[in-house]
């Protein structure tokens, strides 16, 4: 036996001579003959192992053999431990989430070997300390109050998320309870729950985003005013320098950018061009290879980079870039471009960022296609606006949902309220006089009709025309008829 | 006078008012139906009669296309079989799904869409399907 340990035997072999009532350090310096300073030392000692506890009197601490307080057996060597104590205490140890006891002056009496592996053995250590550094982490303060709540009784038992000194996102539950010989102390079980608060924050992000292109893509009459405010709304949750988006153009096979973000001005011509031609190149790759390219300057290129990585050298070059990200817009189907991102020297990108960028393309590439119809329909739609052939929608009973100005024309109306939403066969009747409303019954069994009718103007005049009109059949069933007609 | 035989068109679709309006259209204009609601139907209802076309919906529940496509394939009583998907998801989707590499598929036609246009794939279908065997003799 050592001198430490023979004093330890000492001193727990004091304690209970003084009776019930427990011993102050002054009564164990006299028994013990160690002095004050070296007492409190050992005292803290063997408080911290579990062996003995205090309770505090005043001012005064009185000192007790701990009789089993739950903490004493972990610090059991194995072999002095009884069977359902290694089994207890092993399961304990090896919980797959934190174990911590700690006393009513904040030391830790007992961490499990989840905590020790992320703390090392704090054990005697003050808790907050050990597990929050200077405390200036997330959510701290509340955690701070809940465990004093709970040492001075106004609560039992306290859940909170707090941010320790690692920056890792702790989440703790503490109760207090009661050790066999009196005392109290509090066990808090504790996990580090940085990832899934990560994780929860990139799916925020991400429906963020998404919410965010969503009201981009309802508010955007343009490809270009769609890519603006993409740009804009990914500038808010990824921190870039640089950013562009390409759009490609399946007649004629190129790219072109429809936004840009950050990039200085450039007043020579010829080397935007340039600078554009090198976008182009990263872009077309990443459409190609249909995967993101990550180029991250200094890293030596591999095979498959060959057939951009001079591009992305030469735009790192100009820019003093450190990383570009490269990632193809694609819908299931079809490309419809790439997005860049580009971070100036000091800035990266982390896995979160680009795996959040990879999340929302294909939303971003849904939306730029779905802009893209509206803009195509917005340009048939005026096809039909200027055409001088009268062109009429109606609903499956006839009447009037939608009518061009040529219609308008023909017919001797002004406005389109004047015929919107009348039956269409008011508009005409047949040659021979088998009713009008016979061309609706035949387009809803033949499909479409075709053939001459005399039509009846506003002023009820009449005149000669050929009608077209077809059945169109949506996804659930008939949805209204389109008519052409040409006046003779 | 030759008697000209009246061609057969399936319709497979999940949406009865699609299925009852497309047939109706089709009897009015000189064709023969038959008519199934799903995938399942289709290939049982191909077991006892062989249509020459065949409308199909590529959203359906149950059998998915590929499954439906691969069972027409496999069986050599349906090789002269021309295939045109009605659907309401765009031709892209379609090819990333592999569907337009059915070598009888012949036609695809998104919803909504007038009757004409389905009138002049069938027509169109059909005419192919008279000039392949036109050079086979």
């Amino acid at each position: 036996m050592d001198s430490e340990e023979e004093a330890f035997g000492r001193i727990i072999n004091a304690i209970p001579s003084m009776g019930e009532t427990g011993a102050t350090i002054d009564e164990l310096s006299k028994i013990t003959h160690l002095e004050r300073h070296t007492l409190s030392k050992y005292l803290n000692r063997l408080r911290a192992e579990g062996r003995i506890s205090y309770k505090r009197i005043g001012r005064a601490k009185v000192w007790f053999v701990s009789k089993a307080p739950l903490q004493h057996i972990f610090r059991l060597r194995e072999e002095d431990q009884t069977y359902s104590e290694k089994i207890f205490s092993r399961i304990l140890s090896d919980i797959p989430e934190g174990v911590l006891v700690l006393d009513f002056d904040y030391n830790i009496v007992f961490m499990n070997r989840y905590l020790l592996a992320l703390y090392g053995d704090c054990a005697g250590q003050k808790y907050y300390r050990a597990i929050f550094g200077a405390g200036k982490g997330k959510g701290f303060e509340a955690h701070q109050n809940q465990i004093k709540g709970i040492i001075e009784g106004s609560v039992e038992e306290a859940e909170s998320q707090v941010e320790d000194k690692e920056g890792r996102i702790l989440e703790i539950k503490a109760r207090k309870v009661e050790n066999p010989d009196g005392s109290f102390s509090i066990i808090a079980i504790i996990r580090d729950i940085s990832e899934k608060v990560g994780r929860e924050e990139r799916i925020k992000n991400l429906s963020e985003l998404h919410r965010l292109l969503g009201e981009a893509v309802n508010r955007s009459y343009t490809i270009d005013q769609l890519c603006s405010t993409i740009l804009e709304n990914l500038s808010d949750v990824i921190g870039y320098d640089m950013g562009d988006i390409l759009i490609y153009n399946h007649e004629n096979n190129l790219l072109s950018s429809s936004a840009q973000v950050g990039y200085p001005r450039m007043e020579d011509r010829g080397k935007r061009n340039t600078v554009d031609e090198w976008k182009r190149g990263i872009a077309r790759a990443a459409i190609i290879s249909k995967e993101p390219i990550f180029f991250v300057k200094g890293k030596k290129k591999g095979r498959d980079e060959l057939f951009y990585y001079n591009y992305a050298f030469e735009l790192a070059a100009e820019y003093d870039l450190q990383e570009i990200y490269a990632i193809p817009l694609r819908t299931k189907g079809e490309p419809h471009g790439a997005l860049l991102i580009l971070t100036k020297r000091g800035r990266v990108l982390s896995e979160e960022d680009r795996s959040l960028l990879r999340g929302i393309s294909e939303g971003i590439a849904g939306g730029i296609a779905k802009i893209k119809v509206e803009e195509e329909l917005r340009v048939k739609a005026n096809a039909v606006e200027i055409s001088i052939n009268s062109v009429f929608m109606a609903d499956t009973v006839g009447k009037l949902t939608y009518v061009n100005p040529a219609f308008l024309k023909m017919w001797g109306y002004e406005r389109e309220n004047e015929v919107l939403g009348r039956s269409c066969t008011e508009f005409w009747r047949q040659k021979e006089e088998t009713g009008a409303e016979d061309i609706l019954i035949a387009v809803q069994k033949k499909g479409d009709w075709a053939g001459e009718l005399i039509g009846m103007r506003k002023d009820s005049s009449e005149f000669k025309l050929r009608l077209s009109a077809s059945l169109i059949i949506g996804k659930k069933g008939p949805l209204q008829f389109v008519a052409a007609a040409v006046a003779e | 006078m030759t008697k000209v035989k009246t061609k057969t068109v399936m319709i497979v679709d999940d949406e009865p008012d699609v299925l009852e309006t497309i047939a109706q259209i089709l009897v009015t204009n000189g064709y023969k139906t038959i008519e199934a609601k799903d995938g399942q139907e289709c290939l049982d209802k191909l077991r006892e009669e062989i249509p020459d076309i065949i409308l199909l919906d590529i959203m359906m529940p149950g059998m998915t296309t590929k499954e439906i496509l691969k069972a027409i394939e496999k069986d050599s009583r349906l090789s002269g079989v021309k295939i045109i998907f009605i659907t309401a998801i765009h031709m892209p989707e379609a090819e990333e799904r592999g569907l337009l590499a059915f070598k009888q598929v012949v036609d695809f036609i998104e919803k909504p869409f007038t009757i004409r246009r389905m009138i002049d794939a069938i027509e169109k279908a059909i005419g192919c399907f008279q000039i392949l065997n036109v050079s086979r003799i």
